[in-house]
């Protein structure tokens, strides 16, 4: 995927996100990227996929609305 | 009406195979949230001539012609592949014509599985069906401007040409069930074309290429440990080395055990990494580590050779 910018990144961290949030954020959109989307996933597989979007989504709000 | 074009018809095969295909659409519906069902119309197909502007920035990119790029490890390749654009502004409201979400964030992603039918319905006079190897889906979304790409799913029924990772076998397979697939924005620019066709055109199953500026995920450029050892892997068997700084200066994140394979030209951080931190803003001069070069030539030259 495509980089943040370096500039969207200091912006976010400049409106009152932090070093940790950002980087779970990269965390959980790396790995939504390197997960196959295509290997059977467990009941328990699929809601840990569910609560992870949820989270990138609340994240994504809370560090780049402003951006 | 669409406008289907053969941009160059690639390396003249027997009857009924193809050469090493890249298909660039312009997409026609968003689907607006993932798994959502609802459907925008993309403006991209209200612009031709923006479509037609990003299509020959990829062909520039991919060949290695954009002003001071460094890598240019497909120019000698890249001639005999085919390449086919679409433009279809009167496609029906359907899934099966949108080749592209709008994710949770401001991202616009493939919908993968869709892009090998989207083709089907397409039928050139001496060509049959299309097809493709990888596919670039072109969005002009007004509200989600970062471009996104998903590996190709290969045909693991197809043999191959095999190779070892550090003793594990896996198969640079000739053949797909979906094509490598890119989501991307006409606003993009710079190695991004680049970046994201080399995810695309790695495979979920037989070596994925992964993100270099995230510690997450697992992926063939991607090691961990520390200290940081000598070698990276055995590939194919060569031996590869790692490395011990992103290049350019910039060191792993702190506290990460992540390392890379050698860059290959350590003045620069690769190409899988963040190119946007390049020393000098010099995104243009970032190259493939030395594994994703010889892992991503050997893969497309297996297809080629189909």
């Amino acid at each position: 995927m495509e980089p943040v910018r370096p500039r969207d990144r200091e912006k976010a961290l400049s409106t009152g996100g932090t070093e940790a949030e950002l980087a779970e954020y990269h965390r959980l959109v790396a790995r939504r990227f390197a997960t196959n989307p295509y290997t059977p996933k467990s009941p328990d597989e699929i809601r840990a996929i569910e609560a992870r979007e949820q989270r990138i989504g609340d994240l994504h709000h809370k560090l780049f609305s402003d951006v | 009406m669409a406008n289907v074009r053969i941009v160059q018809p690639g390396a003249a095969k027997p009857r009924g195979v193809w050469p090493y295909t890249v298909c660039i659409v312009a997409n026609p519906w968003i689907e607006s949230a993932r798994n959502s069902n609802q459907f925008v119309a993309d403006p991209i197909v209200n612009n031709e001539s923006a479509f037609e502007e990003k299509v020959r920035y990829i062909l520039d990119l991919l060949g290695g012609r954009l002003p001071g790029q460094a890598e240019q490890m497909f120019a000698p390749l890249s001639p005999l592949w085919r390449i086919i654009t679409i433009f279809d502004p009167g496609r029906e409201r359907k899934g099966r014509n949108a080749l592209v979400y709008h994710d949770n964030t401001n991202m616009v992603v493939p919908r993968q599985k869709v892009f090998a039918a989207f083709l089907k319905t397409f039928r050139l006079p001496g060509f049959g069906k299309l097809r493709a190897d990888v596919m670039f889906a072109v969005s002009a979304s007004a509200t989600h401007v970062r471009s996104s790409a998903l590996a190709t799913l290969d045909d693991d029924d197809v043999p191959g040409r095999p190779f070892t990772v550090d003793g594990a076998r896996m198969v640079h397979r000739p053949q797909n069930k979906f094509p490598g697939a890119v989501a991307l924005h006409f606003r993009a620019g710079g190695m991004v074309a680049l970046h994201e066709f080399s995810h695309a055109a790695s495979s979920w199953t037989n070596g994925l290429i992964g993100d270099l500026y995230d510690d997450e995920g697992e992926a063939l450029n991607k090691r961990r440990g520390r200290p940081i050892p000598a070698a990276f892997c055995t590939y194919d068997g060569r031996s590869f080395a790692a490395a011990p700084t992103r290049g350019g200066g910039l060191p792993y994140h702190p506290g990460s055990d992540l390392f890379h394979c050698e860059q290959a030209d350590p003045a620069f951080p690769a190409l899988m990494d963040n190119y946007l931190e390049a020393a000098g803003g010099r995104a243009e001069r970032c190259r493939h580590d030395r594994l994703t070069r010889q892992f991503l030539l050997d893969r497309i030259q297996t297809i080629m050779a189909r």
